[in-house]
C-alpha cells in the first residue's frame, strides 16, 4: 500500500469565510482530496471571518472529510471596529496612524495589512511539513503573502509549489494599468516567486497571457484554471417556478459593486419598457450584496429605490442555499459587469448552468465574453450605453420566448463543461502523476 | 448641538448614532438610521456636524486628511448634555463617519456602551 501524497494548501480566505474566492479554495482542496491526496489547509482563524468579512458556518460542512484545517491568528488592525481598542494616535491623528501602520505592515512583505502574516504563515507551513512531509504546496492569492510562505518551504525543504492567482498582483484588472513596475519590491518578489514556482495558475487567458509576456521563461508553466459553477450548490436542471401575471422575469444575481454599470442598466431597463422592447409587466430583480459590505451601500440602494416604479426590485443578499430558487424564478438573466479585458465573473458559470437566456451587459472585451462564446442564447451589448442595454434586453426577451430543444441541449453540454471540478481536474491529474514519479 | 434623540418608535437596543462630517448628508443619516433600525436598534442621532459648510465640497486629498483631524477634534468638543446622556444610556455608540470616530473615542471614559466604527459594525453588534 502506497502512502498518499500530501498537499499543503495555503489560503487566507477559507470556510467559514463567505468571500467570493472561498469557493475556488474549497473546490481545489476537495478536488485534491477526492484524487486521493492527504490535504492540510493553513488559513486564518474563524474569528477573522466572523469579525471582519462575514462568515457562513455551513460552508465548513462542505470541506471534504479528512482534510485537516490548521488555523493561525491573523491580526487586522486596519479593520478593527472596536473604538475602545484604538490608541490615542489612531483616534486623534488617523492619517498618521494609517501611514505608520502601512509602513509597518510592509516591512517583511510588500502587502499592506497582510505583510505581517508572512512569518506566522511560514512557520505554520514548516511545522506541517515537519509533522507530515509535504509533497506539494498550492498557495492562492490574494493575499499574495501565501506565495511567500510557499516559496519559503520550497527553499528550506525543496517542496514544489503552485501559485494560484485569482486576481493579479501588478495589474489592475479593470483598467489594465500596471500597478507595480518590475523594479519595485512587488515586482522583484513576483519575479522571484514565478521563477521558482512549479506551476502558476490564472483564472482566464488574458491574465495568463499578460503574465507570460512579463515572465517568458515561465510561460510553459503557466496554466488557465477557470472558475466554474459548483454542482453541490446548484441542482440541474434548474426548474422554472410558476409565474402569474404578464411579462417576463429578468434577474441579476451577484454583488453590486460600484464597478457594475448599474445606472446604465437601470436607464436601459426604463428605455426598454418605454419602447415596448420587453413585454409590459416585466420585472427586473436584483439579488446580492450592495457594495462590498453587509450593509447596503447608500447610493446603490437609492438608485434601486428610484427604479422601483419601473418593476425593479432589490431582493437583498441571496444565501448559497437559495441560489437555485432565485434562478428558478427567472426567465432571463442579466449579467452586468465592470469593464476590463482581464475581468472574470464567477457568476457567469452559474448563469450558464441555470439554462436561461443571458443579457450580457458588459464591455465586449471583458474576459467573460469568451465564457459565453458557445452560449446559444446570449444578447450582447456593443457598448454599455442605455440604448444598447435596452436593445439587448429586448433581444433577451425574444430569445426567452422560443427556446428550441437544440439550444437547450447545447446549453446543457456547455454547462457540463463549465463545472468547477472539470476546470481543476486536468491540473490535479497532472500534479498527481508528477508527484507519483 | 446634538440633533439628539428622535425616537424611532421601536423598543430595540438603544443605539446612539454619531455623525460629525460635514460631508455626511441628511439622506445618508436617514439611510444609516434605517439600517440600524432594521437590525433591531432603537436609534437616536447625535449630530455633531459643523454648520455652514458645503457638504458637496471636495477639497484636495491632503486638505481632506487635515480636515478629518480637525473636524474630529472639534466634534469631540461638541458633545452637549443631551448627547452625553444619550451616550451613557446607549448600549451601542456608532461612529457613522471618520470625524465621528474621534468624538466617539472621547466617550470611552464616561460610557460603558460598545463603541463601534461604522454602521456595518453597528449592525453586527446588534446581532
Amino acid at each position: 500500500m502506497t502512502t498518499p501524497p500530501h498537499l499543503l494548501y495555503l489560503a487566507w480566505g477559507f470556510p467559514p469565510s463567505r468571500a467570493g474566492g472561498v469557493y475556488r479554495a474549497l473546490a481545489t482542496v476537495n478536488a485534491f482530496a477526492s484524487a486521493g491526496w492527504d490535504v492540510t489547509v493553513v488559513t486564518a482563524q474563524r474569528e477573522t471571518f466572523e469579525r471582519f468579512t462575514g462568515a457562513d458556518p455551513s460552508l465548513e460542512d462542505r470541506v471534504a472529510p479528512g482534510v485537516e484545517v490548521v488555523r493561525i491568528p491573523f491580526e487586522w488592525p486596519a479593520q478593527e471596529t472596536d473604538i475602545r481598542r484604538y490608541s490615542r494616535l489612531r483616534a486623534t491623528l488617523p492619517p498618521v496612524w494609517s501611514r505608520l501602520r502601512r509602513r509597518r505592515d510592509t516591512v517583511s512583505f510588500p502587502e499592506p495589512s497582510y505583510g505581517p502574516w508572512r512569518r506566522p504563515l511560514t512557520a505554520a507551513a514548516q511545522a506541517v511539513h515537519e509533522r507530515h512531509p509535504v509533497d506539494l504546496t498550492v498557495a492562492t492569492a490574494n493575499p499574495h503573502v501565501t506565495f511567500a510562505a510557499a516559496h519559503a518551504l520550497h527553499r528550506s525543504s525543496g517542496v514544489p509549489f503552485v501559485m494560484d492567482y485569482r486576481d493579479a498582483w501588478r495589474l489592475d484588472v479593470f483598467t489594465g494599468a500596471v500597478t507595480a513596475v518590475p523594479r519595485s519590491r512587488v515586482g522583484r518578489w513576483e519575479s522571484r516567486l514565478v521563477a521558482a514556482a512549479h506551476e502558476v495558475w490564472f483564472v482566464n487567458e488574458p491574465l495568463r497571457a499578460w503574465h507570460a509576456e512579463q515572465y517568458p521563461s515561465a510561460a510553459a508553466r503557466m496554466h488557465v484554471v477557470e472558475n466554474g459553477w459548483d454542482p453541490d450548490l446548484l441542482t440541474l436542471p434548474v426548474p422554472r417556478t410558476p409565474h402569474e401575471g404578464p411579462g417576463l422575469r429578468f434577474a441579476y444575481l451577484g454583488t453590486v459593486t460600484p464597478k457594475v454599470p448599474l445606472d446604465e442598466l437601470l436607464a436601459g431597463w426604463q428605455l426598454a419598457l418605454e419602447r415596448g422592447l420587453v413585454p409590459a409587466g416585466s420585472t427586473l430583480t436584483l439579488g446580492g450584496h450592495l457594495g462590498y459590505f453587509a450593509v447596503p451601500q447608500g447610493r446603490l440602494a437609492e438608485a434601486l429605490a428610484d427604479a422601483a416604479g419601473s418593476g425593479v426590485r432589490y431582493a437583498g443578499p441571496v444565501a448559497k442555499a437559495e441560489v437555485s430558487a432565485f434562478y428558478a424564478a427567472a426567465d432571463v438573466l442579466v449579467l452586468a459587469l465592470g469593464s476590463g479585458r482581464y475581468v472574470t465573473s464567477g457568476k457567469v458559470y452559474e448563469y450558464v448552468a441555470a439554462g436561461r437566456p443571458v443579457v450580457a451587459v458588459h464591455d465586449p472585451a471583458n474576459a467573460t465574453t469568451a465564457v459565453l462564446a458557445e452560449h446559444p442564447l446570449v444578447a450582447r451589448v456593443a457598448a454599455v450605453t442605455p440604448d444598447e442595454v435596452a436593445r439587448a434586453l429586448g433581444e433577451g426577451a425574444t430569445l426567452a420566448r422560443d427556446v428550441s430543444p437544440d439550444a437547450t441541449e447545447r446549453l446543457a453540454v456547455l454547462a457540463t463543461s463549465l463545472r468547477r471540478d472539470r476546470q481543476l481536474a486536468p491540473r490535479v491529474e497532472a500534479l498527481t502523476e508528477q508527484v507519483a514519479r | 448641538m446634538s440633533r439628539a434623540a428622535q425616537p424611532t418608535g421601536t423598543t430595540g437596543t438603544l443605539v446612539a448614532l454619531v455623525v460629525a462630517a460635514s460631508t455626511t448628508t441628511d439622506d445618508a443619516v436617514d439611510a444609516f438610521v434605517a439600517t440600524l433600525t432594521a437590525a433591531g436598534g432603537d436609534v437616536r442621532v447625535v449630530d455633531l456636524r459643523p454648520t455652514g459648510i458645503d457638504p458637496q465640497a471636495r477639497p484636495p486629498r491632503v486638505v481632506r486628511a487635515v480636515n478629518v483631524v480637525r473636524s474630529g477634534a472639534r466634534a469631540a468638543r461638541r458633545w452637549d448634555a443631551d448627547g452625553r446622556a444619550l451616550a451613557v444610556a446607549a448600549r451601542v455608540v456608532v461612529a457613522a463617519d471618520r470625524p465621528a470616530v474621534r468624538a466617539v473615542w472621547a466617550t470611552r471614559g464616561w460610557t460603558s456602551a460598545a463603541l463601534v466604527n461604522g454602521v456595518p459594525a453597528g449592525v453586527r453588534s446588534l446581532r
